[in-house]
């Protein structure tokens, strides 16, 4: 089953320097570029190759210990064909920080007051908590999500420590507001088909009739 | 979690289907303000070519081929915006063949001693069989499967595994893999449904597993 794994885990997964290499399957995508995935060893970076693969290029372009025959194994099992040069995919830079989270909550904003507003706020550490109200300043919404301040909207709250590269730590709040595209035109459609459906289902009327009832 | 911290902890979404890198590129988000613009301009790219897309945000690492996406943050009061980004973009390409998902987490905790670190090691992979023929056997990695079959069609697998962490010394690497797949040409929908209404779900019950194994390890030095 092809695997599902991310290869940001990849920072995690180590190639044992002598472990002999898996066999790598390329997609030739266009003549003169390809693209090495091993989709079996998630921490294999993926390659792609713009110019000729020869053998000691290969090599150094996984940095493992050099096999005999690896390169030319590999170029056998895909068609004839003469890249112009190989380079590394670009690594996954470090984050520049950690965080623990020490509490997160999802909030819907009820009410938007001119330097506050209200929310409804649910613990999402853990979910059988009652929801909340709480009061926010807007002072603590970053600048680019002001135009998301209103009722309805969600936004997400986390407190915790965040410690930097020099070991730094402080405790930090952050706000966030949630960002979704508009209904696509298929979402509205199928929500009047299902109205339409609802509606011949229950017999309903355009105009309302007398009530007959008790 | 009692003397154990979770130092480093992750979550990252991987589809695979048929894709067209060259879309995926900081801008066309934040057009769709599916981010925010200074985050588009500050966004640092690997590449973006028609066979691959690679950029990061601040918070986000985003990584596009002709079959795979996959999006990870290493920040965990970013797990929502996660989900709510990769919703988002699935959306707006709703048409895009889909056909398997993962959503996973990976956990790296700090084990309060070096014996115990060992003694977790040999709970979960006993070493006595290894001993007869290897010198100071230690476990590297173990994975462990659940294959199970849910409603309509959607083939789901949970793969867990474990390893000493790579990050946190002396630490655990707790890995959880909730692998999902259909092959009806109505996969996209279901995969964004599951994605939409079991992401908080699957994301605790993750955790759980982690916390199970290091219970275990408790009850296990309690008893040494």
């Amino acid at each position: 089953m092809q695997s599902t794994v991310s290869r940001y885990q990849a920072m995690q997964e180590q190639y044992g320097e002598t472990v002999a290499k898996p066999s790598w399957t390329g997609t030739i995508l266009a003549e003169g570029n390809w693209v090495l995935d091993d989709s079996d060893k998630i921490s294999a970076p993926l390659v792609l190759a713009t110019g000729p693969i020869t053998e000691a290029k290969l090599t150094s372009a996984w940095d493992v210990e050099e096999e005999s025959g690896s390169a030319l194994d590999f170029l056998a099992r895909v068609k004839p064909f003469v890249p112009r040069e190989v380079f590394r995919f670009p690594a996954i830079p470090q984050p520049a920080y950690r965080f623990r989270v020490l509490q997160k909550w999802e909030g819907t904003v009820t009410s938007v007051g001119d330097n506050e507003f209200v929310a409804v706020i649910r613990d999402l550490t853990d979910l059988s908590f009652p929801p909340e109200e709480a009061t926010f300043s807007v002072e603590e919404v970053p600048e680019p999500d002001l135009s998301l301040v209103f009722p309805g909207a969600t936004f997400y709250w986390n407190v915790g420590y965040e410690t930097t590269l020099s070991r730094q730590r402080k405790r930090v709040s952050v706000l966030r507001f949630r960002r979704l595209p508009a209904w696509t035109r298929s979402d509205i459609e199928a929500v009047w088909r299902t109205a339409a459906t609802l509606k011949s289902l229950f017999g309903l009327r355009d105009k309302p009739t007398e009530s007959t009832g008790i | 979690m009692g003397e154990w911290t979770c130092e480093i902890e992750g979550a990252n979404i991987v589809l695979l289907g048929s894709l067209n890198p060259s879309i995926f590129q900081p801008a066309w988000l934040a057009a769709h303000e599916l981010i925010r613009k200074e985050e588009s301009d500050a966004a640092k790219i690997g590449i973006i070519a028609p066979q691959i897309a690679q950029f990061t945000l601040d918070w986000v690492n985003l990584e596009v081929t002709e079959e795979r996406f996959s999006a990870s943050t290493t920040d965990p009061g970013y797990h929502e915006p996660l989900r709510d980004l990769v919703l988002g973009i699935f959306t707006l390409l709703e048409h895009t063949p889909l056909k398997k998902m993962g959503i996973n987490r990976h956990m790296h905790y700090k084990i309060p001693s070096i014996e115990r670190w060992h003694a977790f090691g040999d709970l979960l992979a006993p070493k006595n069989i290894w001993k007869q023929v290897l010198q100071s056997p230690g476990m590297a990695s173990l994975t462990i499967k659940e294959r199970r079959i849910e409603e309509e069609g959607l083939r789901t697998e949970v793969n867990v595994k474990v390893e000493p962490s790579t990050q946190v010394h002396p630490g655990i690497f707790i890995s959880v893999n909730n692998h999902y797949e259909d092959s009806s040409t109505d996969a996209p929908k279901k995969l964004m449904s599951v994605l939409r209404d079991r992401w908080l779900e699957l994301q605790a019950y993750s955790v759980k597993i982690a916390w199970h194994l290091l219970e275990k390890e408790a009850l296990n030095a309690e008893h040494r």
